[in-house]
């Protein structure tokens, strides 16, 4: 199974979402994100923001990103993935929750096994994102397995 | 925790030291949970938006794996995620199908 590594920004827009990364719309694949980084890259201060993993269900409006092969030998991803989001994609079912101070850098791993999967329905994915709309801006990366 | 599903580390120059904790993966829905360290996935702990509350954990029975409080408290066995997923490929191909 190749790995991809969908690195991003959030930017400045009033949305929730820092990254998206979805199944394709038209050929739909699984994908399994194992590895969640997340941090602030403004101007350091103390503010507590709520960070989130959850499903999405569309595509939302924002930059495309190519998910990067982790081994430069293995083909482009049949995966899509987004990042400096301004329309939020539609969000489902929350998988996790971890208030951090602005100043903080989160990463969560998954063992083998304990991954997050999204179904091989177009569009549909898993984003990293805040559990209300901000214009603070985040950097964060998924590391994504596809099947 | 032995066999933990996942494992969550947070870098805040503000706290004297790293703060890093096991997580389990819901059978379920997939939730991941904060685990109290040395329980055995015994005790969750769950933010309710000011506070890490400590609940007592959950296990499925018929899939004899941990799961989130939420799915708990429905009190019925959905299937393990990646047969929701087989069900849920299926609807959308059928809906695809019929166009």
């Amino acid at each position: 199974m190749a790995k991809y590594a969908v690195a991003g920004n959030k930017g400045t827009a009033s949305v929730r979402t820092i990254i998206n990364a979805r199944a394709d719309a038209s050929a739909a694949s699984r994908g399994k994100v194992y590895d969640y980084m997340v941090g602030s890259i403004t101007t350091p201060a103390d503010s507590t923001f709520d960070h989130e993993l959850y499903r999405t269900s569309t595509a939302g409006t924002g930059s495309a990103v190519t998910p990067s092969p982790l081994d430069p030998a293995d083909a482009a991803s049949v995966n899509d993935a987004s990042d400096t989001i301004t329309a939020d994609p539609t969000i489902g079912v929350l998988l996790m929750r971890v208030p951090l101070n602005q100043r903080a850098t989160y990463r969560w791993v998954a063992a083998p096994g304990g991954e997050l999967v999204w179904p091989a329905t177009a569009s549909n994915g898993i984003s990293g994102g805040l559990a209300a709309a901000s214009t603070t801006d985040f950097s964060a990366t998924l590391m994504v397995d596809t099947q | 925790m032995r066999k933990p599903q996942g494992y969550a580390r947070v870098l805040d120059p503000t706290l004297p030291h790293d703060v890093e904790w096991d997580t389990i993966t819901c059978i379920h829905c997939q939730t991941i949970v904060r685990i109290k360290p040395g329980t055995l996935a015994t005790v969750y702990l769950v933010w309710d938006g000011q506070h890490w509350l400590e609940e007592l954990g959950a296990m499925c029975a018929k899939c004899d794996k941990p799961v989130c409080l939420a799915c708990h408290d429905i009190g019925s066995c959905p299937g393990p995620w990646e047969q929701q997923l087989e069900r849920i490929e299926r609807i959308a191909a059928r809906a695809k199908l019929r166009g």
